[in-house]
């Protein structure tokens, strides 16, 4: 058939996960999207058991999705790992942007163990707060050794790619969002992205085009592996294989039945933890940030699929958690069978990280109009503020010691403090 | 939104680079390539001027050859044009004693000689105004020489004397045959018819000056 209007091949989005690689390449055709080429590759079992092993294994993947994937070049724009990336909070005065840079770099020598002057430094301007009657600007700071990011592009250049872009998680993952908000009241609202990977999952919160909270929570998909093996003395495997087999069974069965309660209540502390950490977030945001609340939370990852993490997630939280379908507005008829079954949220990174070159924004599919903003205050009536704050000094009070756990909580310890002290806070979201 | 970059800024640079070298390296290739044919092309070419080049010099060989062979000839022919002219200035020699012999040859037994005279009369001839002004040298126009024979001789009738004549008018290089007197001669009792004839013959060459 003749195309009119001119295709442009986007970079392949290459994302490598704990238990798989997936690669995915787009098109733009006016303003819409279509996959040029799309490969899943899961890495081998001692692959996924052993970190050390991950990169070099992948190589070998990647060079053979390349080969046999149908792609375009060999260009990619991938996300740099979470355990080299560094991200910490700080609340600064009202500043202009252009001195922003400066003050956030003169802050970030304290607040990182490392010599910043030799890491990447970015920032991201979350949003005013208020702390006590003082106006303060909340700033997200990403930052990651220059020495990391170089051994890991040497091992991605190893992988046979040319590396376009290296691109945080986070930023990648509210993409998927942000190219398609088209409608101007879509940009006052609230959207919840939550990717529930095989390690750890991630809460990005940002109000129409600018995220403004990022959060990752050490609870995935391998956590309900683990707790469905201790329960039923199976090995992680099988456990995996037992959870990807009541996924696919949608007949009752009785003896199936009994399993599934089995490896429900298995893993049903584990989903509640991650429901909690996710309801924490919202209440931070909440409380932090004034204005319109989220109308629902969209998981994505491959584990978002998941039946009873979506019904658990959803008694818990105070608004909808629903599958996303990242893959919607894109004419997927490209990708293999298999690779489009269910709501392909597992394709949601990969996709985000396909999207980076790309400008403008892009419409639905099928011409329906989207649902419109949640009203404000459907949220604020789930949610009692008050306590919601008492909830998190609470967690402040536990989390205020300078080894910056990982399982912080979501206020800065510094916010509770006189307003006559420095307004310097730092409080570490992620992983050092 | 805000796009963030953490790629190391060095990696741009060193593909930028990559590239370049591969860019240098297929256009060398390209180069050494080119140049390869056109070594190729120039050994070729080189070896078939040399091809060429031997056959010219065969040819040239082989035409010295036929110029020394022409250049004999050519002193040959100037040789022979020189005797030529000395001849045509000459005259052809006519031996006396071979034209006595076909003179003698000619006449019937019972006749004899008895004088016999032989003079070279050379007379300018006569050319038309268009051959005198293609002369070399109009100041000396061409001589015709002949050799004048006289003969005189006795014959038993005029039967015998008309043969002769008539053999003689047959050879070819006796020409203007004419009888200038016939008469009786008394020797003793015997009476003889006794004549006179001359015929000439022509000395000059065709062609000749």
């Amino acid at each position: 058939m003749i195309r009119f209007t001119r295709s442009k091949v986007q970079p392949i989005g290459l994302d490598i996960g704990h238990d798989s690689i997936k690669m995915l390449q787009l098109e733009v055709v006016a303003d819409t999207l279509a996959v040029v080429a799309a490969s899943c590759l899961q890495f081998p079992i001692e692959a996924r058991a052993d970190a050390a092993l991950r990169l070099p294994t992948a190589a070998g993947m990647v060079k053979r999705m390349l080969r046999e994937g149908g792609f375009s070049g060999r260009r990619v724009i991938t996300a740099i790992p979470r355990d080299i990336l560094h991200v910490k909070n700080l609340r600064l005065p009202m500043m202009p942007t252009a001195d922003l840079d400066a003050a956030v770099r003169f802050e970030a020598r304290n607040i990182f163990a490392f010599d910043t002057d030799e890491a990447r430094l970015h920032i991201i301007p979350a949003g005013e707060v208020r702390q006590g009657g003082d106006v303060l600007q909340e700033v997200i700071v990403l930052a990651a050794r220059n020495e990391d990011l170089s051994n890991y592009v040497e091992q991605l250049h190893r992988c046979g790619v040319i590396v376009d872009s290296l691109d945080a998680e986070p930023c990648a993952l509210y993409r998927g969002v942000d190219r398609f908000i088209r409608r101007r009241e879509d940009e006052q609202e609230v959207h919840v992205v939550v990717d529930v990977g095989m390690r750890r999952s991630q809460v990005v919160i940002g109000k129409g085009r600018e995220i403004s909270f990022f959060k990752p929570i050490d609870i995935g998909g391998l956590h309900l592996h683990e707790a469905i093996a201790q329960k039923l003395s199976i090995s992680v495997e099988e456990a995996k294989e037992l959870r990807r087999r009541l996924t696919e069974a949608s007949e009752p069965d009785e003896a199936r039945d009994s399993v599934r309660q089995a490896v429900f209540d298995a893993t049903r502390s584990v989903i509640e933890g991650l429901a909690r950490e996710i309801s924490l977030c919202l209440r931070y945001h909440s409380v932090t940030f004034r204005g319109h609340r989220p109308s629902r939370v969209r998981l994505v990852g491959g584990e978002a699929g998941d039946a009873q993490l979506l019904t658990t997630l959803n008694s818990i939280l105070p608004v909808t958690a629903e599958p996303g379908r990242p893959m919607l507005n894109v004419n997927s008829s490209r990708m293999k069978p298999s690779d489009r079954r269910g709501a392909m949220s597992e394709w949601a990174l990969a996709l985000a990280l396909g999207l980076k070159r790309t400008e403008g924004r892009f419409g639905i599919r099928d011409g329906k109009p989207r649902e419109g903003p949640a009203p404000i205050a459907s949220i604020a009536q789930t949610v009692d503020l008050g306590k919601a704050i008492q909830t998190l000094a609470v967690d402040d009070n536990t989390t205020t010691d300078n080894s910056g756990s990982k399982r912080a909580g979501y206020v800065p310890p510094e916010a509770l403090r006189p307003r006559h002290e420095p307004v310097r806070q730092a409080q570490e979201v992620g992983h050092a | 939104m805000r796009e963030l970059e953490f790629l190391p800024e060095w990696y741009p640079e060193l593909h930028r680079r990559r590239r370049l070298l591969f860019l240098q390296i297929w256009a060398t290739l390209v180069l050494a390539g080119g140049l390869a044919f056109w070594l190729f092309l120039v050994n070729r070419n080189g070896a078939s001027a040399e091809r060429n080049l031997t056959e010219l010099q065969v040819k040239i060989v082989r035409s010295d050859e036929r110029l020394e062979k022409m250049e004999k000839l050519r002193q040959l022919k100037d040789q022979l044009q020189q005797q030529a002219q000395i001849q045509a200035k000459l005259g052809v020699h006519v031996e006396s004693a071979r034209l006595l012999s076909k003179v003698a040859a000619l006449m019937p037994p019972s006749m004899s000689l008895l004088d016999i005279g032989l003079e070279t009369e050379e007379i300018a001839t006569t050319l038309s105004p268009l051959a005198q002004a293609a002369l070399k040298d109009p100041k000396n126009p061409p001589l015709e020489r002949r050799l004048k024979t006289r003969l005189i001789g006795v014959a038993p009738t005029d039967v015998d004397v008309a043969n002769f004549i008539t053999e003689l008018t047959k050879v070819p290089f006796f020409d203007h045959v004419s009888m200038d007197y016939i008469r009786d001669r008394h020797d003793g009792k015997y009476v003889m018819r006794e004549f006179q004839l001359t015929f000439s013959v022509g000395l000059s060459l065709s062609g000749g000056t």
